[in-house]
């Protein structure tokens, strides 16, 4: 009896620790919102050295190129020293900025997604961008600003406030196997119609050789706003109050890639992990995928097929998300450490270095007019698949600011590869994800 | 031996090997990928023996990130908190088994009840327990807070108690003090159990990833699994050099379980604890 009880006890205690440990992580929360920061007071100019951290999610070849690109914008001027500091996946990236968030020792700058940009601009942690780009000394002019894709542009501003400077930006793209496209004697689908019958004629079984025609990242979820924009919908309302899985878009959209899933003619990489394997050993004709793989693709295509890339299919609209992240900086850190970040900032959004980047990582230059200069106009001519991206910079849109937007794509995993793995019909599958995204936004919005 | 007997003998040995089959697969799958070409890696069906010995993969995955300092580092962690936890749990778990005190049980009790609070809730209070007592991106961040562990105090506590009292009668006759009897008499014995002990520690210390990654920042304090994830992107990742990393690295935790994989059966077995 007396253990009984004790373990009763111990139970109750874990219990409380547990829920003790939530309450006042919600406190904290509070504090920190009303902690405001005064404006930015921006110096003059830097008179003493400033060294500054930058915390980034980059890994192998990505890591070496933004070494070379940082060490450069080190020795280009004697102020400024920024120390890359190296936090593993974005996951843990994210982790470790709540962590350090919340024990007030943020670094100066880091890379960041537009949903966790949501939730600091919301607890005032990172700096507003606007009075540094409109700043007379160290600003950009007009033109500069525009410059910028007009799409990565809006995905920074909240209340028109520029709060991030686009960095690592990559879309979807269509990757082809040219000879079976060849074999079969079709063009490059380029809207769902031609896409659809291409899945199909390009699904075959010859000489014990199983081929299907398109294949699908298991992510899949978190490309469905993709699709329902492709459709003529849009997932997510005006008001950013509701998200509107619902409609008769939504369902065309899941219908589509439902169809051709039951038909056969399109799969998930599932135990592939990634479509880049399937694809590069000739197991799928299309693939849709990000064209940050590219390298992969190549890698595990050399030596087998041959391959190309072209823009994503249209529906009744043009529509691809562009995803990767954004440079922001802290309200942490002094007036002159942000000066020194706002400097490598626009260093880095240059139309030299984002080209540069761009042409040895495969993510897109976030300039227009970097599409002009020689230097990338040559390279696109030599290694066309890398050129596709950029040019669906108008089908670009990007997910407006919802609050709950984890819960959402949560939500959005879950139900659509139940649909596409067959456990749930379509209706059952949106409904499902209509409220689990719902609930996650009005718990969000409380 | 009787035909039955030598039947249900070798049904049973065939399920085990079958057993440490299964168990082996991905260990062989782990080193025969770390000798693969880059496109030979996720072949279907799989190609157990590559068709060219890719040594240089080995060399090449050396080079990605300074893992000569990311090892001094593991093992400088590995000793230390390995040590540090060995005296902590002795020493609780004496008292836990051999001492009356007030409040005993409850203490126990508690301290159990810690073991069942998730570490995932744990890590942003630590973290920054940690930042005020300035020790993120030091040494300390990285083995203070592991120093002490409820598991092996509980594992030993059980082993203690299984140890006779009438030794401990005995030596107190004999004049012993319990810190004595303690050290020349319960550690010798509880042999078995310290080596399993130190042993999870030492294999949860070298694998921890998510703690020496939150916790450090600067290279020179990072570990060899916060190393492994130079291989991965967010598109793919590049096995063959993530594998004959990983090979290396887990290579001397493999080595070290063989020496000592008996006693690790043995001290389980003897503290009573399933599973």
């Amino acid at each position: 009896m007396k253990k009984f009880l004790l373990l009763i006890l111990a139970s109750v205690l874990a219990v409380g620790l547990v829920a003790c440990g939530n309450a006042s992580k919600k406190d904290d929360a509070a504090k920190s919102n009303d902690k405001q920061e005064s404006a930015a007071d921006i110096p003059e100019k830097l008179d003493k050295p400033v060294e500054i951290e930058f915390w980034h999610a980059m890994t192998g070849g990505l890591e070496e190129t933004l070494k070379e690109m940082t060490d450069e914008f080190n020795k280009s001027q004697d102020k400024i020293t920024v120390k890359l500091v190296s936090q593993g996946s974005y996951d843990d990236l994210s982790k470790k900025l709540m962590a350090s968030a919340k024990a007030k020792t943020s670094p100066v700058m880091s890379q960041a997604y537009e949903d966790w940009m949501t939730q600091y601009v919301e607890n005032d942690l990172i700096t507003d961008l606007t009075p540094y780009i409109e700043d007379k000394n160290h600003g950009w002019t007009k033109e500069e600003l525009d410059d910028i894709v007009e799409v990565f542009r809006d995905a920074n501003t909240w209340d028109n406030k520029m709060y991030g400077v686009p960095f690592n930006k990559s879309t979807e793209v269509l990757y082809y196997n040219t000879d079976m496209l060849k074999d079969k004697g079709l063009d490059v689908p380029t809207n769902w119609d031609e896409y659809k019958k291409a899945a199909a004629a390009l699904t075959t079984n010859e000489g014990g050789k199983k081929v299907i025609g398109l294949g699908l990242e298991n992510s899949i979820g978190l490309s469905f706003p993709t699709y329902v924009r492709q459709a003529g919908g849009t997932t997510i309302s005006e008001d950013l109050k509701s998200v509107t899985f619902d409609t008769p878009e939504s369902k065309d959209a899941l219908t589509f890639l439902h169809d051709m899933v039951t038909e056969g003619t399109a799969r998930l990489a599932g135990e592939d992990g990634f479509m880049s394997g399937p694809f590069g050993r000739g197991d799928v004709a299309l693939y849709v995928g990000s064209s940050a793989g590219i390298g992969f693709v190549g890698a595990e295509a050399e030596g087998k097929i041959n391959w190309d890339v072209a823009p994503l299919p249209k529906g009744k609209e043009a529509a691809t998300a562009f995803q990767g992240t954004n440079l922001v900086m802290y309200n942490s850190a002094t007036p002159e450490e942000k000066l020194a970040a706002w400097e490598y900032m626009k260093f880095l959004a240059s139309p030299e270095q984002t080209v540069h980047w761009a042409k040895n990582t495969g993510y897109v230059p976030v300039r227009t007019s970097a599409l002009d200069l020689p230097e990338w106009k040559d390279y696109v001519k030599e290694n066309p698949e890398y050129g596709v991206a950029a040019s669906q910079f108008d089908a670009g849109y990007y997910d407006p600011h919802i609050k709950g937007k984890s819960g959402i794509n949560e939500a959005l995993k879950k139900e659509i590869q139940a649909v596409l793995l067959k456990q749930k019909d379509v209706d059952k599958g949106l409904a499902d994800l209509q409220s689990t995204a719902q609930s996650a936004v009005d718990k969000a919005n409380k | 031996m009787t035909t039955k007997q030598a039947l249900s003998k070798s049904t049973i040995y065939i399920l085990l090997a079958l057993g440490a089959i299964l168990m082996l697969l991905p260990f062989v799958w782990m080193i025969s990928t770390s000798l693969k070409a880059s496109n030979e890696v996720m072949v279907m069906p799989p190609k157990w023996i590559p068709s060219v010995f890719q040594w240089d993969n080995y060399s090449k995955a050396i080079e990605v990130a300074p893992f000569g300092r990311y090892a001094f580092n593991s093992i400088f962690v590995l000793v230390v908190s390995t040590i540090g936890e060995l005296i902590t749990t002795i020493l609780a778990a004496y008292a836990f088994s051999r001492i009356n005190f007030y409040g005993k049980n409850v203490v126990f009790a508690v301290l159990l009840g810690t073991m069942m609070v998730p570490g995932e809730v744990l890590l942003t209070p630590n973290f920054v327990t940690l930042s005020n007592l300035g020790w993120i991106d030091h040494y300390e961040a990285l083995i203070v807070p592991w120093l002490a562990s409820i598991f092996s105090i509980f594992l030993l506590r059980q082993f203690f108690l299984g140890i006779p009292q009438e030794l401990s009668y005995a030596a107190k006759i004999d004049g012993c003090s319990d810190f004595r009897f303690l050290w020349s008499i319960m550690v010798p014995l509880a042999k078995p159990a310290l080596i399993t002990i130190a042993l999870l520690k030492a294999i949860g210390s070298w694998n921890a990833f998510l703690w020496p990654l939150i916790v450090t920042n600067s290279e020179n304090m990072r570990t060899l699994p916060v190393g492994l994830t130079a291989f991965s992107t967010e598109t793919g990742t590049v096995y063959e050099l993530l594998m004959a990393a990983s090979t290396m690295i887990i290579l001397p935790m493999i080595i070290l379980y063989i020496i000592l994989q008996k006693y690790i059966i043995e001290g389980v077995a003897r503290a009573g604890i399933k599973g």
